[in-house]
């Protein structure tokens, strides 16, 4: 929905210019939890939506009236192709005969970037942090995944050259530092929680490249078997081959790039017991 | 022979360089086209905080609302 209406310029300007426009996550995942005000507001609008017999569930567009009745409703798998969101918007419009919202307005409504973009681990508020991004590059665009988790200073230090290490030199990141960041290399799907998948392998060897008194560069390289199961009784798996850099500063003794990519990562699910091929990209990388 | 060593180790050691500050620029390169590839169209759309403000919002304008719920994260794209 997301890279299809929701970001179609038609749609996006009609629910930005006539609407009060509002997301709804159902499940709060990686973000803070909702008040139980609005717990209790949005089973009202279940509840009318099925006391109505309209078409509802948790994937849906709703669109409510100023005094929170229920309009109407269209689903997902209608919702998510712009020529069927459309005539709903526009007929709705032409009823109501409403006017653009004014620029004032828009302003009043909208969430400050920063009230909705940090919802990322929340609970983690101190960095470094690791960027996770996936995507799919065959089949349906799924748009792109991307996860940010916190590294652990043992973490950190896992890529760090050992004190006497010489340009040649290799060392193993151990797997209990690969694991907790390989788990977040699967697809963007609608199974979207990080926990279903298993890491069955993380090696990820690192060279010490260069080394002067101020910076140490470390050249990386991997390989990824994650299980990621797409419903029951399917299940998937992803495998990826990494090449990476990371950067030491030498003084400070501190981290301070780390770069993991896979251009050629394979997703592999099953349909009636045959593997199903989706190539994919993911790509890990220290930031903000 | 001696000095021969010390070259070769210079020669390498200047050819690891090389080909990490390659990678990297190519590495760099290939995430950058990675994160371009988002649709994020979406995020310009003046979305209310929460429901309830969107709600308030509604009602005083009185105007209409369009609500789309989800399972998941849509910032993250684990949706």
């Amino acid at each position: 929905m997301r890279v299809s209406s929701l970001s179609d310029p038609r749609v996006m300007d009609l629910i930005s210019t006539y609407f009060v426009p509002v997301l709804v996550s159902r499940d709060d995942y990686q973000r803070t939890p909702r008040s139980e005000d609005e717990k209790a507001e949005l089973l009202r609008i279940d509840r009318e939506c099925a006391r109505r017999g309209l078409k509802g569930g948790s994937v849906c567009v709703f669109l409510l009236a100023a005094n929170g009745d229920l309009l109407a409703t269209q689903r997902v798998q209608q919702a998510c192709k712009p020529e069927n969101l459309l005539p709903l918007l526009q007929q709705l419009i032409a009823e109501q005969k409403l006017r653009p919202r004014s620029q004032e307005a828009i302003q009043a409504s909208a969430a400050q970037p920063a009230a909705i973009a940090p919802s990322r681990d929340r609970k983690e508020v101190e960095g470094p942090f690791l960027h996770i991004w996936t995507r799919l590059d065959t089949g349906p665009n799924y748009g792109l995944g991307h996860d940010r988790v916190a590294l652990s200073v043992a973490q950190c230090q896992a890529f760090l050259p050992p004190a006497d290490a010489k340009p040649g030199t290799s060392w193993n990141i151990p797997e209990e530092i690969t694991r907790p960041l390989f788990q977040y290399g699967y697809p963007p799907f609608p199974q979207w929680e990080a926990k279903d998948c298993k890491v069955q392998k993380g090696t990820l060897k690192a060279t010490l490249a260069a080394i002067s008194e101020d910076e140490a560069r470390i050249q990386l390289e991997g390989e990824m078997l994650l299980k990621f199961p797409l419903g029951r009784p399917s299940e998937g798996y992803i495998t990826a081959r990494f090449v990476g850099l990371a950067r030491e500063d030498r003084k400070k003794q501190t981290l301070t790039s780390l770069m993991l990519m896979s251009e050629q990562a394979e997703y592999v699910w099953y349909w009636q017991g045959k593997p199903q091929l989706r190539k994919m990209r993911i790509a890990l990388e220290l930031g903000p | 022979m001696h000095r021969g060593s010390v070259l070769l180790a210079a020669t390498l050691a200047a050819t690891m360089v090389c080909a990490a500050e390659h990678n990297e620029a190519v590495i760099r390169k290939q995430i950058q086209r990675l994160k371009e590839s988002e649709v994020n169209g979406w995020r310009k759309v003046p979305w209310a905080a929460s429901l309830l403000a969107a709600r308030r919002a509604s009602e005083r304008e009185k105007r209409p609302l369009f609500l789309f719920t989800y399972c998941g994260n849509l910032e993250t794209g684990r949706c």
